[in-house]
């Protein structure tokens, strides 16, 4: 599951009712503790507002093990 | 609710008494430490065993000497987390040598009965549907227990230093893996 | 070191099995995360920002090198090849599947080490002095007395719901590395006026939001009393401790709200109380534990090494590292050696598995097979022959772990941060890399001398920048990392909290602000100073004005 994948709602009650869709994932352990993010429109798609979001959907922004992070 | 008492389902003689209610002739009555408290005087002469249920911030130290009419002490547990009866139960059992049942009530989870029994529990109030004969297979999963405990089998100190052992030599092998 | 008999093994093995079960009942979907949640983290078990992470426990920081193998073993086969050595010397690894957690159990099982009370509101990992047993200033070795918590603090029936979680710390020496004044319970090994053993106890440290500096409670406590003494002030905790906030759970808030006095007049009280009923601790039991922590077989050997000296002289890079990377051994001709794992580029704490195999391997040979983690996130190599201190910093250096910088400036605490945990509001390990790369001129760091910078992503302070002496928070400015400063830090013997410089720097600004405070405390110094003694010599002033100008100073 990628950001590129992510549905994009305007409203508060639209956001919950996204995460009440994923009930089945959540029982059948597709996912873990799904929530709503704030996101912008940029360019090439979503991006995440917060730094956290980022860093979640990009991965760490330093190099671990024999990883190095996405420019 | 399921009682479980030592290691099998049980039937529940005891009547939670709310505050204002009476207290019913003849029966079993579990009452709050707050009604114990107000009604003491006359619930002495009552003729029919009396119980106390004790919130998580109430202490047992305060009923150590009623603890001789008391047939059950039962210790609420408001969630899980909340491990003040833990305490509470070893100083009914250790400190104040209650022989009575010390029941676990509240938010009482499979995974904790092991720590609860080992506190001094030998009563517990499960969740409705509660499998007893899976919830009691937790008992058995741990053998080991490094501290003297107010019920249960010995400790690993105990093990390794039997009392008629001489102090020189501990008991146990060594079941070294060779690494 | 410690070795398991069958008692310890067939505990660490119920519990890998039992949480087999546990994994098992979650993947099948039988339990939700929630009703998961507090049995992994009973097992160390974490969700973090891009996976689980399972924290080892490393009892006391002490490893042998088939464990550290076992660990390399555990990184290579189910995490990316690393693994992330912490402030309280366990090890973190950052990306297992949870349907392997139960194989990891049984890896480290096998080896006799566990995950057990790495997390929860529980009494935590024991952690010593790295230096244990090592130590030239030592009274006595503490790590009997740590094993000795260890066992009695495993599934303590009583003290496994505390209102937090319980951090204890244990050292043999006066000179202190084990940070006693900032943890829940600190204790120090100390002989009374007849020479009988017992320990001092420090209570109620701490950092997070509300940092404290511990208080004693009991000048001596004679080492037979232990036990008990700990399960009294654990029961007064236990029962008193807040459980209505969060923030105020810790056992710091009670003794601080109560009165130190108070506090110790009820743990007394409680202790007298337990005297028949509480956990005893006999001499042979003691003496038991004391039989596997006695030293190695050391050769008689010359204080001075002809060769060692030798090449001291010849190979500045060799000297450079003897310099900062070696410690004074109680036995003569023997060195501790730190290794460390702050090179440049890299992240404090982090270590590969070929490495870890390289380090076991150097213990083997060189090291009675003995490993120490320290709280600075590095590793020790405890018992070196001075004649073979040439060989072992080859090996490091064939590894790629022999920067010497040991105490240094580059030589930074830091937590995992916003990189990689759900909690912090700020990375911390590029921060960091920033910094060891301004100050990479060894020449520079020499001049600058001993210096501690202590970096956290949030308030939580795993990276322990209330201590540091230059400390650094990671706080969210709407959405934005920003960096509060403290100076003048410590958590040694004379321990301090620092204090809060002024308002806190962008990502982009805080290695320059570090680099001002370097400035101003070099052009501040007196002959022989360090960092921390020129710090509390003049105050924050001089450091304010070049950090914020005059006009706000």
């Amino acid at each position: 599951m990628r950001l590129g994948d992510a549905h994009d709602v305007t409203k508060e009650t639209e956001a919950e009712e996204l995460i009440a869709n994923t009930e089945a994932d959540v029982a059948a352990c597709r996912v873990v503790e799904p929530y709503a993010m704030t996101v912008e429109k940029a360019a090439r798609g979503l991006k995440p507002v917060s730094q956290r979001e980022r860093i979640r959907a990009r991965g760490p922004t330093v190099p671990y093990g024999h990883h190095k992070p996405r420019a | 609710m399921v009682l479980l008492k030592g290691d099998q389902a049980a039937q529940d003689p005891w009547i939670r008494v709310a505050d204002e209610d009476p207290v019913p002739d003849g029966a079993s009555a579990l009452l709050t430490y707050d009604r114990w408290r107000r009604d003491r005087d006359r619930l002495v002469l009552r003729n029919a065993p009396l119980g106390i249920i004790l919130h998580s911030e109430q202490s047992p130290l305060p009923i150590a000497d009623d603890l001789p009419r008391l047939g059950l002490v039962a210790l609420e547990f408001p969630k899980f987390t909340d491990g003040r009866p833990y305490s509470h139960a070893r100083l009914l059992r250790q400190r104040l040598g209650y022989r009575g049942e010390v029941r676990a009530v509240g938010n009482v989870l499979r995974d904790q009965l092991l720590f609860m029994r080992r506190c001094g529990f030998n009563a517990f109030e499960l969740p409705d549907g509660a499998d007893v004969g899976e919830w009691c297979s937790a008992f058995d999963e741990i053998s080991v227990f490094y501290q003297p405990a107010a019920n249960g089998p010995p400790s690993a100190m105990d093990l390794r230093w039997p009392a008629e052992s001489p102090a020189e030599t501990p008991v146990s092998v060594f079941g070294m893996r060779g690494y | 070191m410690y070795r398991y008999d069958t008692l310890d093994q067939n505990l660490v093995d119920e519990r890998a099995r039992q949480f087999r079960g546990q994994v098992a009942r979650r993947l099948s979907g039988e339990l939700s995360e929630a009703e998961f949640r507090p049995l992994r983290l009973m097992n160390g078990l974490y969700l973090q920002l891009h996976a689980y992470m399972v924290r080892v426990a490393i009892p006391y920081g002490t490893l042998s090198a088939d464990q550290m193998r076992a660990l390399a073993y555990i990184a290579r086969t189910w995490d990316r090849g690393y693994g992330h050595f912490t402030t309280r010397q366990n090890i973190q690894f950052n990306w297992p599947n949870l349907a392997d957690v139960p194989d990891i159990l049984d890896a480290l099982a096998a080896v006799e080490m566990h995950a057990i009370q790495t997390s929860g509101n529980c009494i935590r990992n024991v952690t010593a002095d790295a230096y244990a047993g090592v130590a030239d200033d030592e009274v006595a070795d503490p790590r009997v007395y740590a094993e000795i918590i260890r066992q009695w603090s495993s599934l303590h029936p009583e003290f496994s719901f505390l209102p937090r979680k319980f951090k204890v710390a244990v050292t043999g020496a006066p000179q202190d590395r084990a940070a006693l004044r900032v943890h829940d319970i600190g204790l120090r090994l100390c002989r009374d006026s007849d020479g009988a053993l017992g320990f001092e106890v420090m209570v109620g440290g701490g950092q997070g939001r509300t940092p404290m500096i511990g208080t004693t409670i009991r000048s001596f406590l004679p080492e037979a009393d232990l036990l008990t003494y700990l399960e009294a002030i654990l029961r007064v905790y236990n029962m008193l401790g807040r459980r209505d906030n969060l923030y105020k759970a810790r056992i710091k808030i009670l003794v601080h709200s109560l009165g130190a006095e108070t506090f110790a007049a009820m743990v007394e009280d409680e202790w007298h109380q337990l005297e028949d009923t509480g956990p005893a601790l006999p001499a042979h039991e003691i003496k038991r534990i004391r039989a596997f922590f006695l030293p190695p077989t050391y050769e008689d050997l010359e204080a001075t090494v002809p060769e060692f000296e030798a090449r001291r002289r010849q190979d500045t890079a060799f000297a450079r590292w003897c310099q900062t990377n070696l410690a004074r051994h109680r036995r003569s001709g023997y060195a501790i050696v730190d290794v460390s794992l702050k090179p440049e580029g890299g992240s404090p704490g982090d270590i590969m598995a070929e490495q870890m195999e390289a380090v076991a391997d150097l213990a083997k040979r060189y090291s009675f097979g003995e490993i120490r983690v320290t709280h600075a996130q590095n590793l020790v190599l405890p018992h070196v022959k001075l004649a073979e201190l040439s060989a072992v910093w080859e090996g490091l250096a064939a590894a790629g772990l022999e920067t010497p910088n040991v105490g240094l400036v580059t030589d930074i605490i830091a937590c995992p941060g916003l990189d990689f945990c759900n909690l912090a509001n700020a990375r911390s390990i590029p921060v960091a890399q920033r910094i060891i790369e301004r100050f990479r001129n060894l020449d520079r760091q020499h001049d600058i001398g001993e210096l501690r910078i202590n970096i956290s992503g949030c308030i939580n302070a795993c990276g322990h920048h209330h201590v540091g002496h230059i400390g650094i928070l990671g706080v969210d400015r709407k959405g934005e990392e920003y960096y509060q400063i403290t100076l003048g830090g410590s958590s040694d013997e004379t321990a301090s909290l620092g204090k809060v410089v002024g308002p806190s720097f962008s990502y982009d600004a805080i290695t320059d602000a570090v680099e001002v405070i370097v400035t101003t405390y070099l052009a501040q110094r007196c002959q022989g100073e360090r960092f921390l003694d020129t710090y509390r010599r003049v105050g924050a002033q001089p450091f304010k004005e070049d950090l914020y100008g005059i006009a706000q100073g």
